[in-house]
């Protein structure tokens, strides 16, 4: 049975590395053949922006967005997202706008391991 | 035993992980996982020794500690892995995942 890991991240995508880290996890799982589910709060929210240009900086939501291609779920929580602004449909395609409740605990059932990329 | 992964992000100058590994696992069954500018503590010698002395593996990601300009010859613990081999800790060598 293929083996799944959870992240949870909610760094800002320009306050530290922890969204890339996050990232780069989750492309590694992804190789080595494992599930991956990945769930966004807080100032994490901002990373699934649509039509980010962090010009010389990696692209977290293009990287997000490449990873929701091969297949890793991606949720964040809809209360963070609306209190600072965003509407629906200004996510990258593929992040669900979500919640702890619906997304957060039934990735964490599933879940052998669970990382949280926060500070 | 309950083998860990502890996973450090911070600076040195922003937080010791010593005494967090130390008061929640024994050496034997700390791993511990620096990232980001966690990777500075396995650059100084004195943080180096008391990271030693609290866990018996010290991984320390190659992407991040070239991205400072330093490699693993500049290591005074650990050694470098990429992000498969953090994840085979993490998913297949450990049972949790703490961050500190």
């Amino acid at each position: 049975m293929t083996k799944t890991m959870t992240i949870i991240w909610r760094t800002g995508s320009m306050m530290a590395m922890d969204p890339n880290v996050a990232t780069k996890l989750a492309s590694a799982a992804v190789r080595k053949g494992y599930k991956v589910n990945m769930f966004g709060y807080g100032e994490g929210i901002t990373a699934v922006k649509k039509g980010q240009t962090p010009k010389r900086f990696p692209n977290v939501g293009a990287d997000l967005e490449a990873l929701a291609k091969q297949g890793v779920a991606i949720a964040l929580c809809e209360t963070c997202y609306t209190a600072r602004g965003f509407q629906r449909g200004e996510e990258i395609e593929g992040a669900k706008v979500g919640s702890l409740t619906n997304d957060l605990f039934g990735f964490v059932a599933e879940s052998d391991r669970l990382i949280t990329v926060a500070r | 035993m309950v083998r860990t992964a502890f996973l450090a992000l911070r600076s040195p100058q922003e937080q010791d992980p010593s005494e967090m590994i130390r008061g929640l696992a024994s050496r034997e069954e700390a791993h511990l996982v620096l990232v980001e500018d966690a990777v500075y503590n396995a650059l100084d010698p004195r943080r180096a020794e008391s990271l030693k002395e609290v866990a018996h593996e010290i991984y320390v990601a190659k992407d991040d500690l070239a991205a400072k300009g330093f490699s693993e010859a500049d290591l005074k613990a650990g050694r470098v892995a990429d992000y498969e081999g953090i994840v085979e800790l993490i998913m297949e060598e450990t049972e949790r995942t703490v961050t500190l």
